[in-house]
């Protein structure tokens, strides 16, 4: 149980840079305060070697005007005022003349300290014994001394020592600190850790949760939101702005199933109707039901093809065929196409085009998109009505617009009519199949453009931005 | 004509065996690709029409494979893919015309036909005369019992292809795709008004009418029905 817990902890990546982080931080930690505490420690011992120096200087002055008698008198003098100093005169042989040799600890003697004094430049590090009524001022680590052998002349030298003072201490106090403030940050850093690591783990867990019920086919889950604005959140917000994405389609793809149920039975029906009527062929009007039949099926077919051919361009497989497209030529065959269809319903229509007049593009997808637009505004304007075709090359992209003078589409429907099968619905009966305009969609979209219904005052003004080539 | 049909769907190759055998062709059928390329190899046909995805061997393989073997015979690709690629491909590979599946039979009949005379027409030719019609290729002049008829560019195309096609039917669509340039389907017949104005110009004024319409399927030009 615990073991499978801290496994757990131990894969979670968060865990484990959270262990790397302490250790770093533990290693610098533990290189600065060595840094600090050799140093302080270096300089403490300088000052009390400096002052040993002086007071060496100051006996070596006073022996040389005052001669040794005085110096004896004085050390005694000193001795009793301050115990944490240390004076011993020598002889030539190595005698003590006067000073306390007897606060030496058992296990120096006199010789060794004048073959070490030789040695290392006069100095010399021993213990001393301290007198009872001093105890309680120095502390027991500190009996160490740090001094100096110096000589006075040819007769006498003289030990002058002082007890090492706090130096010891500060080197316990600080190993102390060293040691728990170490301790300390090892086992913050490992809460610290384990609670990032729980959090976190906690905040993936709960997006976890979500992926798995919305695989399980709830797609209306979405991820928890934070209060804050930290990475989590946005990367809830980003996959739940994707599931948007993905309902808004999958809403798409329901409703043009629908609609292909819906709007393919009616026919599918009719063709159903006809061909039982045509069991009898004793009818009169065998023929022309036969040919209805044809042309109900060929109805169909052709809605067939108006679907799969906006799967096609919405799929966007053809991005490839982008090539320069000539749009005054191409407005032109669509003139020559659709001119004698709106004179035959004395519909003014007009093409005037300007500027540059090439664009990037799918020469057959815009060709069908515009004439669709234009058939349909032949459709509905009404006898009298006017079409216009304009086309305005900028520098930067060029404006497309259709405009006439037919009844317009009401705002409310603007978006719908770009929508598979939709239909005005004061146009429900006339022919067409709701599709010419989900294929112009689907073809801006293609282009990356979008096109634009705005009111003409009266009548419909498509206005499409394609781009420059 | 001998026409070679490579096609896998039984319903479908049976449909047009039967149509082009009560239109007086003379045809074969191949239910299977290699067995398709066989029998292309040893026989001489005048047209061919090939399915896009057959057993055995592709279409597009087929087709290319005759034309490196220097056989020219025209081909009808039919296809079930209507994507504007698939039609340049097949195209490309070598085919001479490309057929959407489901079509109607006369649309075949009709393609096939002109293909054939396509390859037979020599293309040097400068004039065309249908029974009183006249027209000159280099000149551009229409002449109907020789007075001159105007027209206009795109009229001029239609009543050429119409010619070059005379006594046999053309369908909308073949009349779209020779004169406008672009593949794309028309919501509404929209070459049906090119036509009954090419009618005023060339037919009304005249006791015989050289453009009949075929009903539910396209127009024929020629003297008599």
């Amino acid at each position: 149980m615990f073991l499978d817990l801290l496994n757990n902890f131990w894969r979670s990546t968060i865990f484990r840079l959270g262990l790397l982080f302490m250790a770093l931080f533990s290693v610098s930690f533990f290189l600065l305060g060595w840094f600090v505490y050799w140093h302080t420690l270096s300089f403490m011992e300088l000052e009390l070697r400096s002052a040993i120096d002086q007071e060496l200087g100051r006996a070596s002055e006073f022996y040389s005007t005052n001669g040794v008698d005085a110096l004896t008198a004085e050390i005694a003098e000193e001795l009793a005022n301050d115990p944490t100093n240390f004076y011993l005169l020598l002889n030539e042989h190595c005698e003590p003349v006067a000073g306390d040799q007897d606060r030496l600890d058992d296990s120096w003697s006199l010789e060794e300290l004048c073959q070490q004094a030789l040695v290392q430049d006069g100095w010399l590090l021993f213990e001393l014994d301290i007198p009872n009524g001093f105890r309680a001022e120095i502390p027991e680590w500190d009996d160490d001394v740090y001094a100096r052998w110096s000589a006075l002349s040819n007769n006498h030298s003289l030990i002058f020592g002082r007890m090492g003072g706090n130096i010891d201490s500060v080197r316990e106090v600080m190993n102390y600190a060293l040691r728990w403030g170490l301790g300390g940050m090892i086992a913050l850093a490992v809460v610290g850790s384990f609670l990032m690591a729980g959090s976190v783990a906690g905040r993936l867990e709960k997006i976890n949760r979500v992926s798995r019920d919305i695989r399980h086919g709830d797609l209306s889950r979405r991820m928890p939101q934070g209060r804050g604005k930290d990475e989590f959140d946005h990367l809830a917000n980003n996959l739940n702005e994707m599931l948007d994405q993905i309902e808004s389609l999958m809403d798409g793809v329901r409703s043009v199933s629908d609609s292909i149920a819906h709007d393919l039975r009616t026919p599918l029906t009719r063709l159903r109707g006809r061909l039982e009527q045509l069991k009898d062929p004793s009818q009169d009007d065998w023929l022309s039901m036969v040919e209805g039949s044809i042309l109900e099926a060929d109805q169909m077919i052709a809605t067939f093809n108006a679907l799969l051919r906006i799967a096609e361009i919405e799929a966007g497989n053809r991005r490839k065929s982008l090539q320069v497209v000539n749009m005054k030529s191409l407005l032109q065959d669509i003139a020559d196409l659709y001119e004698p269809l709106a004179a035959e319903k004395t519909i003014n229509f007009q093409l005037r085009s300007t500027g540059h007049s090439n664009v990037k593009g799918d020469k057959d997808l815009l060709f069908q998109a515009i004439s669709n637009l234009v058939d349909n505004a032949i459709k509905y304007v009404p006898e009298g009505g006017e079409i216009k075709l304009v086309f305005e090359g900028g520098p930067n992209g060029s404006r497309l617009s259709v405009n006439d003078t037919g009844p317009g589409i009401p705002t409310a429907d603007k978006e719908r009519v770009f929508e598979r099968f939709y239909r005005l619905s004061e146009h429900r009966d006339s022919i067409g199949n709701g599709l010419g305009l989900s294929l112009v969609n689907a073809v801006a979209k293609f282009h990356q453009t979008k096109v634009l219904l705005e009111d003409n005052h009266p009548g419909l003004n498509v206005v499409w931005d394609l781009p420059h080539a | 004509m001998r026409i070679l049909v490579i096609e896998d769907d039984s319903t479908v190759s049976q449909y047009i065996f039967s149509g082009l055998q009560s239109s007086g062709h003379n045809v074969t059928i191949a239910n299977e690709g290699l067995k398709g390329l066989s029998v292309a190899n040893k026989e001489t046909f005048d047209a061919m029409v090939v399915d896009r995805m057959l057993p055995g061997m592709d279409g597009l393989t087929l087709i290319e494979t005759i034309r490196k073997a220097g056989n020219s015979t025209p081909v009808l690709i039919l296809s079930a893919l209507s994507d504007v690629d698939d039609k340049v491909q097949g195209l490309k590979a070598g085919g001479d015309d490309y057929l959407t599946k489901p079509f109607a039979f006369l649309e075949l009949l009709a393609r096939i036909e002109a293909l054939v005379r396509r390859s037979s027409i020599q293309e040097d030719t400068t004039s065309l005369q249908v029974d009183d019609l006249y027209i000159d290729l280099i000149s551009r002049k229409v002449l109907r019992q020789d007075l001159e008829v105007k027209l206009k560019p795109r009229e001029f195309q239609l009543l050429e292809y119409m010619m070059r096609n005379k006594g046999q039917i053309v369908t909308r669509a073949m009349l779209l795709q020779a004169v406008w340039n672009y593949h794309f389907d028309p919501q509404t017949n929209v070459i049906d008004v090119h036509i009954s104005r090419l009618r005023q110009k060339i037919d009304k004024d005249f006791s015989v009418s050289l453009i009949h319409t075929v009903r539910g399927v396209g127009y024929v030009l020629g003297s008599s029905e």
